[in-house]
């Protein structure tokens, strides 16, 4: 039988449908206009969020490396100046005890001797420099001193001194006490074992933090200043002439020193370089990261802007035929 | 003679009007009423001992498409199902968090690792061994919060089928009696057409919840058949019963007796059953034993993972052997064989947390050290960074080794496939329900053809007025002779 009849719901049933998908539909789209990312993030990646989540796993690793990279380039630059200051006040001694080359006077010989205990008190202080709380030269003891102050370290090396002394032996006695596994390390270095860890700053680049005041470098500049500093403290049988004998022949030991505490320099100098690297390294990561996280979730904006005109023309439309056919009836007419 | 079978003839025409007139008011009354189904009058030539004589009503006839209402009925209750269904995934998606977002599991991971790589470089700053604490506890925290919300969801699914069948049984009872009522009405030449109307959107209503076939009886009466073949409603109703077992544990499985079936007429229905594959009961069934469950498991398993990672010697050692290191389990001393709900007792080692007596110092000289150690020796820091990249494996060890934010990811990747594939099932049952019940309103109630009708009959009752009218005045021209 041909029908003869439509019935009146179905306009409002249809007309509801279109109605709620069109408005749906208007929402996703303004959102995703001003935002430039999809709405429903899932379903734009397809239900594959692994290459969502790998990024944002990198992302905050370069941001978090970043700042360690700046962290641990500040820790460097500072055991750098303490070097630094080592190596000046090393390099002004030497300069004096060559001056006794030439000079005889006694209180030339004393005033260089002084210089000495300076120098080894001013290098002992440098090296318990803190940086923030922590002492840079102090291994994993950072929250106390690297080494004991500068006349308990010399009354332990005295009384580590054999009675009588040769002063031919002396430089040799004192770089032996400051050698590993001796005076030096048991009663003058306060400080702990080399941090063990080293920082990851991301592909491979690993930095130690493990120069300590127990560096063969620190330890060759010490015996060499403590070598002068120790006369100041009257020995028994040594008179000016010795002490102008035994400074004279520190100045061997002392170049050694200095060219120890250059190379120390340049392996910090190494680290520092590959700290700034990383650092330069994980922001030109960081900002591609970003630029390729936005990509991923990015809806073409053109796309957006003429579907979100579409959209709003046929709503107008449902509207529009919703108020024309709601005229057509036929009681209107049979009034 | 003629004239007088002309005059019940006339009237005939005038009451079948009337009657004509008082469906056409039904129908108009009712042209927005769901499960109306159209009343159509029958008439015929009346007959009366072999001869003819005017017009007789023959009956009023409901009209409903049963197929297409059947159909309908199919598409409702797997629409219906299917949607609670993607609302669970929905709700679990969301409570996970896409990588990268604030609060996802993620970047709650993410989190711990940068803390405790911060901690390592400067591990004698005790707030930047309190960050990495409080990054641990965030993630115990977040496991927590998902585990009770499974837990929360398998007592809602319960309660729903609590609630639901305790519905299914008054409504299958409510359309046994209006089987009883319709017969006897159908018998006695009532009008049982509005009974008919009531009775169709109660089975409307039932098949949301379970899917029925519907098969006309004499009489009027129905019988109701689920998928199964089982007789829901004939001359009498099936009863089912189910026992709700409130906010069930996690270890609780419908196998081990500790949640109820469903039970039709004292018969259990096993789990999986036909009668139950569409609509909201079985979806809550489902839902309850299968589903939850199963993500249940996941998360248990990256728990066990979890905290397996930071147990025993291999990174502290001041700990014993399988020992907890910076994850523990609230009860355990160490990880249990079985592990269902462990996700739920998931926290931070009371060790380090100064809340409960811990210290912070012990993240990095060791669970069990005596004193805080040296403030710079980050040993046991760098082995806790670098433990959260090792791969493992989950569960059993033919599983793919990945790092605990791989296996993090895994598990939402789960998650928002079933999500999409529910969202996809969905807008196709949509599309379907919604043609389907177009088609169907589109045999519902016109207005306009009704109304033209309402014009016929109008002329059709002026017609026999008129005849009536002039047969009298016949009438009245022999009476006055």
């Amino acid at each position: 039988m041909i029908p003869t009849r439509l019935g009146d719901m179905t306009h409002s049933l249809s007309f509801g449908r279109h109605n709620a998908r069109l408005k749906s539909t208007l929402a996703t789209l303004s959102q995703e206009m001003t935002t430039g990312q999809a709405r429903d993030k899932v379903r734009h990646l397809g239900g594959n969020v692994s290459a969502l989540a790998a990024m944002e796993k990198s992302l905050e690793l370069a941001t978090d490396r970043k700042g360690l990279a700046q962290t641990t380039a500040a820790l460097l630059a500072g055991k750098q100046s303490i070097i630094l200051d080592i190596s000046n006040r090393t390099e002004q001694v030497t300069l004096e005890a060559m001056r006794l080359e030439l000079d005889t006077d006694p209180a030339a010989i004393k005033r260089t001797m002084d210089s000495f205990a300076d120098a080894f008190s001013g290098v002992v202080r440098s090296l318990n420099t803190r940086f923030g709380e922590r002492t840079l030269f102090a291994g994993t003891r950072g929250d106390g001193p690297a080494l004991a102050q500068p006349e308990v370290i010399l009354d332990a090396l005295i009384s580590g001194l054999p009675v009588p002394l040769d002063p031919s032996e002396l430089s040799g006695i004192v770089e032996a006490w400051f050698a590993p596994g001796s005076g030096f390390d048991s009663h003058a270095y306060l400080g702990g074992a080399p941090v063990p860890a080293p920082i990851d700053l991301g592909h491979g680049a690993e930095i130690n933090l493990t120069v300590t005041a127990q560096d063969n470098a620190v330890r060759k500049t010490l015996a060499a200043l403590a070598t002068g500093a120790v006369l100041t403290r009257e020995l028994s049988g040594l008179g000016p002439a010795e002490h102008r004998a035994i400074i004279r022949q520190s100045s061997l030991p002392l170049k050694s020193a200095s060219q120890g505490l250059l190379d120390l320099s340049a392996r910090l100098g190494v680290a520092e370089e590959r700290a700034a690297t990383a650092s330069s390294r994980a922001e030109a990561e960081r900002t591609s990261l970003s630029i390729a996280l936005t990509e991923l979730l990015a809806v073409d904006p053109y796309e957006s802007a003429s579907k979100l005109e579409q959209v709003t023309n046929q709503l107008d439309m449902i509207y529009a035929i919703t108020a024309r056919l709601s005229r057509l009836s036929l009681a209107d007419y049979l009034r | 003679m003629s004239l007088s079978l002309a005059l019940s003839a006339a009237l005939s025409g005038l009451n079948l009007s009337a009657r004509g007139a008082r469906i056409v008011a039904d129908n108009i009354a009712n042209a927005q009423t769901e499960s109306y189904g159209v009343r159509l009058l029958t008439q015929a030539p009346r007959v009366l001992g072999d001869t003819g004589s005017g017009v007789a009503m023959t009956g009023v006839t409901r009209l409903m498409d049963r197929g297409l209402l059947g159909d309908l009925r199919q598409a409702t209750t797997q629409a219906i199902g299917d949607n609670l269904l993607g609302a669970f995934w929905q709700k679990m998606e969301t409570a996970f968090g896409l990588p990268g977002e604030d609060g996802s599991l993620g970047h709650s991971i993410s989190l711990l690792g940068t803390a405790l790589q911060r901690a390592s470089l400067q591990s004698d700053q005790t707030a930047l061994l309190q960050q990495s604490i409080q990054a641990a506890s965030d993630i115990a925290r977040k496991i927590r919060g998902l585990h009770d919300m499974l837990r929360a969801e398998r007592d809602r699914a319960d309660a729903g089928i609590a609630e639901n069948i305790e519905w299914l049984n008054t409504a299958l009872q409510d359309i046994a009696d209006l089987n009883h009522k319709i017969q006897r009405q159908t018998l006695t030449g009532g009008a049982p057409e509005g009974l008919m109307d009531l009775r169709q959107s109660l089975v409307d209503k039932v098949s949301q919840h379970i899917p029925v076939q519907e098969f006309a009886r004499e009489d009027g009466r129905i019988m109701l058949m689920a998928r199964d073949g089982s007789i829901l409603v004939d001359r009498d109703a099936a009863r089912f019963s189910f026992s709700r077992s409130p906010d069930p544990e996690a270890s609780d499985r419908v196998e081990d007796g500790a949640l109820s079936r469903v039970r039709l007429n004292d018969r259990e229905i096993e789990t999986g059953a036909s009668i139950f594959s569409d609509g909201t009961i079985g979806a809550l069934l489902r839902l309850r034993d299968d589903t939850a469950p199963a993500l249940q498991q996941d998360l248990d398993f990256l728990a066990a993972d979890l905290i397996s990672r930071f147990s025993g010697s291999d990174i502290d050692q001041s700990l014993d052997t399988n020992a907890f290191g910076l994850f523990s389990l609230e009860g355990y001393a160490t990880l249990p064989v079985a592990l269902t709900g462990i996700a739920g007792q998931i926290a931070v080692n009371p060790g380090f947390d100064s809340s409960k007596g811990g210290d912070a110092w012990r993240l990095r000289a060791g669970l069990n050290a005596t004193d805080p150690g040296d403030v710079l020796d980050n040993t046991v820091l760098d082995r806790l960074a670098r433990a959260l990249d090792l791969p493992t494996s989950l569960g059993t060890s033919l599983a793919p080794k990945r790092s605990l934010q791989g296996h993090a990811t895994e598990l939402l990747s789960d998650i928002a496939t079933q999500r999409l594939g529910t969202d996809k099932r969905s807008s196709f049952n949509t599309a379907r329900v919604a043609l389907l019940s177009e088609t169907l309103a589109a045999q519902g109630v016109d207005t306009d053809a009704e109304l033209s009708k309402l014009l016929v009959l109008e002329q059709a009752y002026n017609a026999n007025a008129r005849v009536l009218s002039t047969i009298d005045a016949m009438l009245r021209t022999i009476l006055e002779i």
